[in-house]
């Protein structure tokens, strides 16, 4: 079953073995790729109140299922070193966090601010869009793939994304279809 | 009425080597200085578990 989720419902999920039901980590960051709208990997932190970040993260490969309550894994061999997980896993770059980036377009028209990130889960997860912070107010969301560019401060994204802003995720759905299309892309 | 905390009645001197805040007073103080240290540490704690969404420059 196909879920529609933000990335923010993604963070401190439980990871659990499908082999024992041993829930060995939380989701702390998640790591994707803005050109392909594919989700890469997760690093993670301990269970527990107190626990801080875990060493090693999971990369999308060895990802069982997400769902909407819990990521499933194999078994805890699913996880890896940072040094054994691609680069981007093991060794995330840093200053690339998109929450708060500005949204602007090519013509320079500030659309907003990004939220969270939509993604479309359940045997692997797929990046639909971009939750974003309207200038005018309220909260709007965006295709993927819309954004010319991404950094740790702005996403630069095609003058016709200000057309495709839907106010939900079901609008999203049908938006992110029409846009491909529009870009050539489906 | 006798004496009460080194006040003497009908001298209104303050006692030379009488401390201004009481043993329990410093104790309440110590008290809550020690709440707000615990506190910080759980907030920074738990500021720091939050995650982030990472943008790679993966092309994948």
């Amino acid at each position: 079953m196909k879920v529609l989720l933000t990335a923010a419902q993604l963070s401190r999920l439980p990871v659990v073995t499908v082999q024992d039901g041993e829930d060995v980590a939380e989701v702390r960051d998640v790591i994707y790729s803005p050109e392909a709208g594919s989700l890469i990997g997760l690093t993670l932190n301990k269970r527990g109140f107190f626990a801080g970040r875990l060493r090693e993260v999971l990369p999308a490969d060895a990802i069982h299922a997400i769902g909407r309550d819990a990521v499933m894994i194999p078994d805890e061999s699913s996880l890896a070193e940072p040094g054994n997980a691609p680069d981007a896993v093991g060794q995330p770059p840093s200053g690339r966090n998109v929450i708060g980036n500005d949204v602007l377009t090519e013509g320079g028209v500030r659309l907003g601010t990004v939220r969270d990130l939509a993604l479309v889960v359940g045997s692997r997860g797929e990046v639909v869009g971009y939750q974003i912070d309207k200038v005018g107010g309220g909260e709007g969301y965006i295709p993927l793939p819309a954004q010319l560019a991404v950094s740790g401060v702005a996403l630069v994204v095609p003058n016709a994304t200000e057309d495709f802003v839907r106010d939900d995720l079901v609008g999203l759905g049908a938006a992110v279809d029409e846009f491909r299309t529009l870009l050539g892309l489906a | 009425m006798g004496p009460w905390l080194g006040y003497v009645p009908g001298d209104q001197r303050r006692p030379k080597n009488r401390s201004l805040m009481s043993t329990t007073t410093w104790f309440i103080l110590l008290l809550v200085v020690l709440l707000l240290a615990v506190a910080a540490f759980v907030l920074i704690r738990r500021l720091r578990r939050r995650g982030g969404v990472i943008a790679s420059r993966d092309k994948r």
